[in-house]
């Protein structure tokens, strides 16, 4: 009885043995097949396989190409737009400035504002409103009219480098809004000024 | 106008800042001033004959008295540069204003007569808004001398018992006294 289960066992053992070698043996031949069908579709494509190739590595070169012409363009959009942010930064930022009590131009005020002309009229769609300002000597009313004065002669400065005037708007702030309101020159130079806000 | 409803008013659709004298409704009038350089806070004598005004028409800002009628013109100040706000006195003998000097903003009482200038404030900050009390013994004006803020203050005509008047939140600033005391009930 014993032997029969031992012979049973040696059996069992030997069946589950060539299942496993026929499985792996099964495995390999698959494996064989894809590399022969590999290497066949490679070889058979050998002449013609040139071409197909070539016209793939033309296709990429122009790919790269194109690439590099839309990433040199939207580098040059990316760059335009920020020299025009940076323009109309420098326009709205960059105020005139007056000596005490007076409303005349400086040649450095002159030459700021050839450039704002050049700004305008490149930008002929935008108006602008030219702000007068005051240090605060001086009582309300006189420095109201002379911060008028000085967005006046800002803008007729403008209007004779050929900005059209209804394009200029003007209002004075007096000394109502100092950039700085400590009381030394420093300060009061700094808020006699004319301001270029785009509407 | 003491006694018309006309009023002045400081009008810049010339482009230079000019005096005009207007109805109630806006229409103009006459142009009272006629010069190059800032025009401005025009103040009636109180005979209505005169007005008073600031005026850079001499280079720097000054005090000048036109008669409305002849349209003679009279420089009231001539010490300092920079002298504005005139303010009518009520018996029509004096003229309270502004002056800066070394950066000092102050207010000056100066009679027509005398033609001298008398120092009101002095080393209390911006001093600026002169405005007579209705019988003449009082001035109220913006002082900024507590803090740098504007509060409305009060003093006697001489300079004396300077005082503030209101202390509100924010600032305060330009006050003007009714020409009536009233009575109160």
């Amino acid at each position: 009885m014993k032997n029969r289960v031992w012979i049973h066992l040696v059996m069992a053992v030997l069946v589950a043995g060539l299942f496993l070698t026929v499985s792996c043996a099964k495995k390999t031949v698959v494996s064989d097949a894809t590399t022969i069908e590999d290497q066949g579709t490679t070889g058979t494509g050998t002449d013609t396989g040139t071409s197909k190739s070539g016209t793939g590595t033309d296709a990429d070169a122009e790919a790269i190409a194109q690439q590099k012409l839309d990433d040199q363009a939207a580098n040059e959009k990316a760059l335009k737009e920020a020299r025009t942010v940076a323009a109309r930064k420098r326009f709205e930022n960059q105020d005139i400035h007056f000596e005490f009590d007076s409303s005349d131009l400086s040649s450095m005020a002159k030459m700021i504002l050839k450039e704002k002309a050049v700004w305008l009229q490149a930008n002929y769609s935008e108006a602008i409103t030219i702000e007068g300002h005051c240090d605060e000597r001086g009582t309300t009313e006189y420095n109201l009219a002379l911060g008028e004065r000085r967005a006046g002669a800002a803008k007729a400065y403008l209007t004779n480098l050929g900005v059209s005037a209804t394009r200029l708007n003007t209002i004075s702030y007096g000394e109502e809004q100092p950039l700085d309101s400590a009381q030394t020159e420093e300060a009061y130079r700094k808020n006699r000024r004319a301001h270029f806000a785009i509407e | 106008m003491p006694g018309q409803l006309k009023l002045a008013a400081a009008l810049s659709f010339s482009g230079d800042q000019e005096i005009y004298l207007l109805t109630i409704k806006g229409e103009i009038i006459k142009r009272i001033t006629n010069s190059r350089g800032i025009d401005v806070s025009p103040e009636f004598s109180p005979d209505g004959k005169k007005i008073a005004f600031a005026s850079k028409r001499t280079g720097t800002p000054q005090i000048f008295i036109q008669d409305l009628e002849t349209e003679e013109v009279q420089r009231l100040t001539f010490k300092g540069l920079n002298n504005t706000s005139p303010a009518w006195s009520p018996d029509g003998k004096r003229i309270a204003y502004v002056g800066i000097e070394d950066n000092m903003i102050n207010i000056f009482v100066m009679g027509l007569d005398s033609g001298m200038p008398v120092q009101l404030t002095m080393n209390t900050g911006d001093n600026e808004d002169p405005s007579w009390s209705p019988d003449g013994s009082m001035l109220t004006f913006t002082s900024t001398r507590e803090g740098g803020i504007p509060r409305i203050f009060v003093m006697n005509a001489s300079g004396t018992d300077q005082r503030r008047l209101l202390r509100l939140d924010g600032k305060q600033s330009q006050p003007d006294w009714s020409m009536s005391t009233g009575t109160q009930n």
